[in-house]
């Protein structure tokens, strides 16, 4: 019961809000474990042994240590470097009523983000993930949407950049964009 | 003379002063609180108060950013004949150009920090404590360069103060290597905020090899123009004394400034007109509008000929030493810059935007309020360190030593040079 009260009410707090919306970052699990990453795994795995609230201590000690956070400082540079307007910035907090929010979410997609950072189109990875198409590939009326795996040189997508007269935009500056358009004849 | 005491005769000087004086900062502080009230209404609703938009994702207040990059810089046109050639009615005046930079510095990483999205991340940007993206980040390299150069300043500003408020000669091993440093320091600030703009493939109007040494040009104009103005204000109010040859000469290395900032600015405007590619289309927005489209065209012709009736004002001997057509000639310089390396930097480049749409820009009364409240704070560091610094240099400050300790403090700064 206590422990109950206690998770409810540390859900409820600013600060967890907060670690909840940003995703760690994992890069250094590729890198020679640290000391730091070695401590924090301990202190996680002693976080089942005592359970849910421990994992709240913790994540408080990480926003004191200012370590697991997405450093994204809405400098908007990415917008003034993208030659696509691809990427868009939340100049006030999202502002759709909860009814109509898109209840099937995933973590790097459409959940609804903080205001004062970037974000642009995930390919709605919450249905990809699940196998199925993009919502813009499936509501084409016309079909003329293609998305598919480009590694896999046996899927749809393989073939027609195989087959068909394929080009991108603005292909002289070089960021080989995976957004590809094709003639249908 | 203990730092103690340094402090305490500081503020006494800092109390001190006139109805004028006590205006003065009583403006200051009333546009701070009313900017700092703007500012706190952009921090709880976002940045949606501005007029910024995803077509125009930078605008006013990175323009003053880099308008003030350049005033920063130009200490150095009164650092190097001072500290190079030894030019001695110049060095007496280099302290006051290094006052200006460190304000001008401040007023940047202010303008930075209200254009962020996330300021309550800004210390990612703190190098050993965020997650700097150092090196690939330009914007790391201009946020470390920007603070080394105000690092810099302070230093040698303390040192020269601190030493002359003893009355005795500053530290030549300390002082030189350090003004000799801030020199490439200079350069380089606004050298890495030039390639902010210039490494951007997808913005052709930035996207220019003379961008930087562009930057550099209307520096040597815009900073020196402020210092120039400031100067003569210094001389009427307080007791220090400026030569007129040192006031001349900069007039005269401005006038050489301006002439290679008009020639780039032709160059550029060749390029893009004669070759008319499509990336002309930005310059045309700036000159001649887009589709009805024309905010920015008055402004435009109002940059070039501010420009060039200052130039010709500073070339002419006569009228760069006569003092109406010289501070005549400093406003337009002033005037020419701010439009030029301000909106008339950043506002074209994202208009029409990269797929082609217009979205005309004007800046919002919070983004007004905001940019008011930062140069406030600029001007008032100006002045208190002023305050400071000119009983220093023209030694009322050990005098006033003297009275208060009833020791021979010798004479002030004056006496190096």
């Amino acid at each position: 019961m206590i422990r109950k009260k206690i998770a409810k009410y540390l859900a409820g707090r600013k600060y967890i809000i907060e670690i909840l919306e940003n995703p760690t970052d994992l890069s250094e699990f590729k890198e020679r474990p640290t000391t730091r990453l070695i401590t924090g795994l301990i202190l996680m795995g002693f976080s089942y042994v005592i359970g849910w609230p421990a994992v709240a201590a913790l994540s408080v000690l990480a926003v004191w240590c200012r370590e697991p956070l997405l450093a994204v400082i809405g400098c908007r540079c990415c917008m003034a470097a993208c030659p696509y307007g691809a990427r868009h910035f939340n100049w006030s907090a999202p502002g759709l009523p909860a009814e109509e929010l898109n209840p099937d979410m995933h973590v790097l997609g459409n959940r609804p983000r903080p205001r004062g950072v970037v974000e642009k189109c995930t390919f709605c990875i919450q249905r990809t993930r699940a196998g199925r198409y993009p919502a813009c590939v499936e509501i084409c009326p016309v079909g003329a949407r293609k998305f598919g795996n480009l590694l896999d040189p046996e899927s749809e997508i393989s073939r027609i950049l195989r087959e068909k007269r394929v080009f991108v935009l603005k292909a002289e500056l070089k960021t080989e964009p995976k957004f590809f358009y094709f003639f249908g004849v | 003379m203990g730092p103690m005491q340094f402090l305490r005769i500081s503020a006494q000087f800092l109390l001190r002063g006139g109805r004028t004086y006590w205006a003065w900062v009583g403006l200051l502080v009333a546009l701070m609180i009313w900017g700092g009230v703007a500012y706190l209404d952009q921090l709880r609703t976002g940045l949606i108060v501005t007029n910024m938009r995803d077509q125009v994702s930078w605008a006013f207040y990175i323009g003053n950013f880099t308008f003030l990059v350049g005033v920063a810089a130009a200490a150095v046109v009164l650092v190097i004949p001072a500290y190079i050639y030894q030019w001695k009615p110049i060095k007496e005046v280099a302290l006051l150009g290094e006052i200006l930079a460190i304000s001008a510095i401040v007023m940047c990483l202010l303008f930075v920090t209200v254009d962020m999205g996330r300021p309550d991340r800004f210390w990612h940007l703190i190098p050993g404590v965020g997650r700097m993206n150092f090196p690939s980040s330009v914007l790391a390299w201009d946020v470390l360069v920007l603070n080394l150069y105000l690092v810099l300043n302070v230093v040698i500003v303390v040192h020269l103060l601190y030493c002359g408020m003893q009355g005795r000669h500053y530290n030549q091993s300390l002082v030189v290597p350090l003004v000799l440093f801030s020199i490439p320091a200079a350069v380089g600030i606004h050298t890495v905020t030039a390639f902010i703009y210039a490494g951007l493939a997808a913005r052709p109007y930035w996207n220019s090899a003379i961008l930087a040494p562009r930057f550099l040009c209307s520096a040597f104009c815009s900073g020196p123009a402020i210092m120039l103005i400031l100067f003569q204000i210094l001389q009427r109010t307080t007791r220090i004394a400026i030569r007129d040859a040192a006031i001349w000469k900069i007039a005269e290395l401005m006038a050489y400034a301006m002439f290679l900032n008009l020639f780039l600015l032709g160059a550029e405007i060749f390029k893009e007109y004669y070759s008319a590619t499509e990336h002309l289309v930005h310059l045309q927005y700036l000159f001649a509008g887009v589709e009805g489209h024309r905010a920015l065209v008055p402004y435009a012709w109002a940059f070039v000929a501010c420009g060039t009736m200052a130039f010709l004002l500073f070339l002419i001997p006569a009228t760069r030493r006569n003092v109406v057509t010289l501070n005549l000639g400093c406003l337009l310089i002033y005037t020419s810059v701010y439009i030029e390396k301000g909106m008339g930097l950043v506002i074209p480049a994202f208009t029409p935007d990269t797929l082609g749409e217009i979205y005309e820009y004007t800046p919002t009364l919070h983004e007004l309020r905001i940019g008011n409240a930062i140069f406030a704070v600029g001007f008032l560091i100006f002045t208190l360190l002023c305050k400071i610094a000119i009983p220093i240099m023209t030694g009322e400050f050990a005098a006033a030593a003297t009275t208060t300790r009833g020791f021979a403090a010798p004479t002030g700064r004056k006496e190096e040079a």
